[in-house]
């Protein structure tokens, strides 16, 4: 009986050591924490001031804002009714507006081969962290 | 069994008992406490909006190539001319950090067709500007869009489109907003408070369709397009109303896009021709047809590819002949990373490329304007590489002015105007021949000032 006792201790024990072990040993779970502590940390929305651009990307020779109904390149998606805020800068919400506008050029959606849903989540994991990381180094995303 | 073994025992019971009952209670209050924090994290790995792709290919077709009656024709020799600027002198100075884009040089070789854009709102005005004498007189006032005014010979008026955006209704970033507005075309003879309506249609939908504009060069002949109409309309040098022609361009946009947005292309009218080239930006299908304007026949024009993509053209000015076709041709969707000139020889169907500045230069390359002289050989373009700063982010700007003649390849750098005093953007006007050949009207803006500089322009036959 004495004997019996002690072997459970040591087996239940031994399965909590392990399992605590297993939590604090698995990189994906450290990661996910790591991830959603930063994430969690982020604003959700940005102060941006919206500019002309050449076809280039490159800001024309002076910083031109655009203005309401504005179709310039920067302003506005092709035949689209314009820029539509009337204020500039203006506040954007990063998850649904930048990176509705960022992320369909950035993954080429245009072409034939259209990104799986893991890429495209990917790739806006990686944007808001590029425009947070401009925001904060730069001051500006390009 | 002795007390002492007993309560051993027991303890040992109520020991197992206990770690039993922890143990579940742990992972319970780990597994709360997991919910809790997914609860508080917001949610950026789900994109809210995933594109769809439009394939056009399932009813439309491609056209039938360009054909050219020389084909088998060898290429044409250079005709070496001498050419001599003088330096640039600043003969208008923007206010108000407005900024002005150059359209055309009219046939008296006085008056120049710009645009005046306002920084501080949507606003333009269209204007006709005397370098000599620094007069402007204000044409007409539209709201800025991308579609350029024209100058009518025969009227001595200037028409241009106009869209104005009535109302905007946004649809929560989710979807396209609609817009009702009213899509116009309009003509001045100098008077922008007396401006006469040619044609006004209100619309409704989530895009904007503008009226693509040609003008017949020397007069004669006005022609516009849209997608919705898909007819080519029609009027006179007197404005009065001709027997339009069937033109269904999206008959024939046959390659796969992002967008199933209609179309709008821009024009070039080739001179001495019935023909018109139409082109549109890269992201609206990259397209380069000529058509006929009599006919309404289409074909299309290879500017070749870079590995899956196609050449596009940017800009495109036909040589006052109307032999050459001078393209500014990229590949992809905007922002591009290059551009080059291309210019097609009509009668043999030969592309001309050109890159203007060395190749081995680091950094990117573009063509970013490209102006005809007057004997058709020889060109102005202002060529630019852009140089990134790694430490800045930020790109440095090598601009220049040349002279091409590019029968015989050779770019030559005229001009004191370099970098930033040269307007260099890809995608706007910057320089223009006068008709005689005797000026060259070119942007030089200093970085915060728009600005227009003159050159005189002396032409010597070799020897």
């Amino acid at each position: 009986m004495k004997h019996k006792n002690l072997i459970l201790v040591v087996f239940f024990l031994t399965v909590f050591v392990f399992q605590q072990a297993q939590a604090s040993t698995n990189p994906s779970s450290k990661t996910n924490e790591l991830l959603e502590s930063s994430l969690s940390s982020l604003p959700t929305q940005r102060h941006v001031t919206m500019l002309r651009l050449y076809d280039t990307g490159e800001r024309i020779s002076y910083d031109a804002k655009c203005t309401y109904g504005d179709t310039s390149f920067g302003c506005a998606e092709l035949y689209s009714p314009g820029y539509t805020y009337t204020d500039n800068p203006v506040w954007v919400d990063i998850e649904s507006d930048y990176l509705l506008d960022v992320l369909p050029r950035e993954m080429n959606v245009a072409e034939n081969n259209p990104p799986t849903l893991e890429a495209l989540q990917a790739q806006a994991l990686a944007a808001r962290s590029l425009a947070d990381w401009k925001f904060h180094i730069l001051g500006r995303p390009r | 069994m002795n007390k002492t073994s007993k309560v051993k025992g027991a303890l040992e019971v109520l020991l197992v008992i206990g770690l039993i009952l922890i143990i579940p209670l742990f992972f319970a209050i780990k597994t709360a406490a997991d919910k809790q924090a997914a609860q508080n994290t917001p949610l950026p790995l789900t994109p809210t909006a995933i594109a769809t792709l439009v394939n056009n290919a399932t009813s439309a077709k491609q056209p039938p190539a360009c054909t050219f009656p020389l084909a088998q024709t060898t290429t044409e020799e250079s005709v070496p001319e001498e050419y001599s600027f003088s330096e640039p002198q600043v003969v208008l100075t923007a206010v108000q950090d407005n900024s002005y884009n150059i359209v055309d040089w009219l046939p008296d070789n006085q008056r120049v067709l710009i645009t005046r854009d306002f920084r501080d709102n949507n606003q333009q005005n269209i204007e006709l500007f005397n370098p000599q004498t620094g007069t402007v007189q204000v044409y007409a006032k539209r709201n800025r869009i991308d579609q350029p005014p024209a100058w009518a010979i025969g009227l001595n008026a200037v028409i241009y489109p106009d869209t104005k955006v009535l109302k905007i209704t946004e649809n929560n970033g989710m979807n396209r907003p609609s817009v009702e507005f009213r899509r116009q075309l309009w003509i001045s003879r100098g008077d922008p408070q007396n401006v006469q309506l040619i044609e006004d249609t209100l619309l409704t939908g989530n895009f904007l369709s503008y009226f693509s504009v040609g003008i017949k060069p020397g007069g004669g002949q006005i022609v516009y397009h849209t997608h919705d109409d898909k007819k080519l309309s029609k009027r006179n040098k007197s404005l009065e109303v001709q027997q339009s022609i069937s033109l269904d361009i999206s008959q024939w946009e046959y390659r796969v896009r992002g967008s199933g947005l209609p179309i709008s292309y821009s024009m070039a009218w080739r001179p001495n021709s019935s023909q018109i080239f139409l082109y549109t930006l890269g992201e609206a299908g990259g397209y380069t047809f000529l058509s006929d304007t009599d006919t309404g026949q289409i074909c299309e024009i290879d500017l070749g590819r870079t590995g899956n993509e196609y050449g596009w053209a940017d800009m495109a000015r036909w040589s006052p002949d109307g032999k050459y076709l001078a393209i500014i041709r990229t590949w992809g969707s905007r922002p591009v990373d290059t551009s080059d000139l291309a210019i097609l020889d009509t009668m043999t169907g030969k592309l001309y490329v050109m890159k203007i500045i060395p190749p081995d230069m680091e950094g990117l390359h573009f063509v970013n304007d490209v102006a005809w002289a007057p004997d058709s050989y020889h060109l102005t373009v202002i060529a630019q590489v852009l140089v990134q700063d790694p430490t800045l982010h930020t790109f440095n700007k090598i601009s220049n002015l040349y002279l091409v003649d590019f029968l015989s390849n050779q770019a030559i750098q005229i001009s004191s105007l370099s970098n930033e005093k040269l307007g260099s953007g890809l995608g706007s006007t910057n320089l223009i021949w006068s008709s005689n050949g005797s000026q060259l009207l070119v942007k030089c803006p200093t970085g915060q000032v728009d600005r227009l500089c003159l050159l005189s322009v002396q032409k010597t036959a070799h020897k």
